[in-house]
């Protein structure tokens, strides 16, 4: 079953995020439009790392959510140009996530032992979960009404159930 | 009394041996040694009759343990241990060597069965570098001594490559090495049949009365990703179609069964249960539903799967990630407007 995420109240976002009026629902509309493809693409990278997951090929999955994240952080940078209280959340939890890769992927970081590699994986597919989840909190802040967003929650509720299944399964890999 | 009678079943397996008949003569020598354990020629005989080198080797190893200085089963034993560890299969496109066959190289992942598209089809697109290496290979084959199988994985080669054209051109020239495989000869026909169906003018949807009080037309999404389920359904619901969703093959015939046939199908290819394909050529089949247009959305995007597709039976193929606008654009192209 799906956890819908938190939805925001409405004109809690920080300073400088635009603040759309009730009557703005086509724009709201072409916002829905573009995180419906978004959400396409994520969908498609989740698939991708579920087969590398399927085939047990570690490298492949952390590149998967590398991927998965660059295209969430990449449409915040175009729709969310300043960051309020939900983006900052997002990008401190996409830090984590950067942190945790660096520490697997960099030369001479890398831990020799399984038991500390296990660990740090597992702490990059959390903290990619995670950072998706807030990204999707501060991409709902910008619809001008909770029923404008019914939509994309449902949507977003969904993908991240199907996510936080994929990186549950994605640790016994690393 | 037991070894005599070992020694008569033995003398039967060699007399069966030799009359060709190994199935028996495997029977009565392993009968034999159940007798008699250590029964040195019933052992040796069976080491040369079994088809798997592993079972043989196991004989060899129990003779040579009672007669350590036998001086011809050690050179036996690593012969059959050359046999275990021989490679059984090649890809005819890298060459790659594996010990049992495939239809798709597990090394190039090119696709090397025409006749098997529905199996032959690899679940990541072809290495084309080790294709391509190859068909430059098996080009110079085609040019030094051309014959059947050189020309039919030249074609299969630059299938994968995507380069349809030249391929036909290759199962053609495969065709006038066996002019009399009838087999054959359907399987290229077919193939070139979907090749040229790839792009055909849309099937529209079947007709409804309009008028007032008119239902918007409905589209069936068969998808086992509950998202993608969903972001259809936003994108088709928004532009004024009622969508159904269905989990896998079987959940979207009963509801076409209870609830009647939708006025287009948007169907996923790989599903648990049944598949995208045999659902599609099961919605042909049906009369009630043989022209309910089919738009197939998959992950996979080579040649050879869109060809799959349209031999199932479906009208568009799309590709995942799709965007949802060339979504709704093709979706209209069968059914021009939302409402009926």
């Amino acid at each position: 079953m799906a956890t819908p995420i938190q939805l925001p109240a409405v004109g809690s976002m920080g300073p400088g995020v635009e603040i759309l009026e009730d009557d703005d629902l086509d724009d709201a509309g072409d916002y829905e439009d573009q995180l419906i493809g978004l959400m396409a693409r994520l969908e498609h990278l989740r698939e991708g790392l579920v087969a590398a997951i399927a085939t047990r090929r570690a490298g492949q999955a952390l590149t998967r959510c590398v991927e998965l994240m660059t295209l969430v952080s990449e449409f915040a940078n175009r729709h969310f140009p300043f960051a309020g209280p939900e983006m900052r959340e997002a990008l401190a939890r996409a830090g984590e996530f950067q942190g945790a890769l660096g520490a697997l992927r960099e030369p001479g970081k890398a831990p020799a032992d399984d038991t500390a590699r296990l660990t740090l994986t597992r702490r990059c597919f959390t903290a990619m979960n995670e950072a998706v989840l807030a990204y999707f909190v501060a991409f709902t802040s910008r619809f001008p009404t909770s029923r404008a967003a019914r939509g994309w929650v449902e949507l977003a509720a969904t993908f991240s159930a199907d996510l936080k299944r994929t990186v549950r399964d994605a640790v016994p890999i690393a | 009394m037991a070894r005599e009678r070992a020694a008569t079943v033995v003398r039967d397996g060699i007399a069966a041996a030799r009359a060709g008949d190994n199935d028996r003569a495997r029977t009565l020598l392993r009968e034999a040694i159940s007798q008699d354990p250590d029964h040195e020629i019933a052992l040796l005989w069976l080491a040369g009759l079994t088809v798997d080198p592993a079972e043989a080797i196991g004989y060899l190893e129990r003779v040579l343990k009672k007669n350590p200085n036998h001086p011809r089963v050690p050179t036996w034993i690593e012969h059959q241990k050359a046999r275990l560890n021989a490679p059984k299969w090649y890809c005819p496109i890298c060459q790659a060597q594996a010990a049992e066959r495939f239809t798709t190289c597990p090394s190039c992942r090119a696709a090397l069965d025409l006749s098997r598209p529905d199996v032959a089809l690899a679940s990541e697109p072809p290495d084309t570098a080790k294709v391509r290496q190859g068909a430059e290979r098996l080009a110079g084959i085609v040019r030094e001594r051309p014959e059947f199988f050189a020309h039919y994985y030249l074609g299969m080669a630059l299938l994968n490559l995507g380069q349809t054209d030249e391929a036909m051109a290759q199962f053609r020239a495969a065709l006038t090495f066996r002019p009399a495989d009838s087999g054959f000869a359907t399987q290229v026909a077919e193939f070139e049949k979907a090749l040229a169906e790839l792009n055909p003018p849309p099937r529209p949807a079947p007709a409804r009365p309009a008028g007032p009080g008119r239902t918007p037309r409905s589209v069936m999404v068969v998808d086992d990703s509950p998202t993608i389920r969903k972001l259809v359904g936003m994108t088709m619901s928004k532009n004024g179609y009622r969508v159904v969703e269905a989990g896998d093959g079987e959940e979207a015939l009963e509801q076409i069964r209870t609830e009647g046939a939708p006025d287009l199908v948007l169907v996923d290819v790989v599903m648990p249960g049944m598949d995208g394909l045999t659902l599609c050529k099961r919605i042909r089949q049906d009369p009630a539903t043989a022209q309910v247009p089919v738009i197939i959305l998959s992950a996979y995007d080579g040649v050879l799967d869109k060809v799959r597709g349209k031999m199932a039976g479906s009208d568009r193929y799309l590709t995942k990630p799709f965007e949802p606008a060339a979504l709704v654009r093709a979706v209209r192209e069968f059914c021009p407007q939302g409402a009926r």
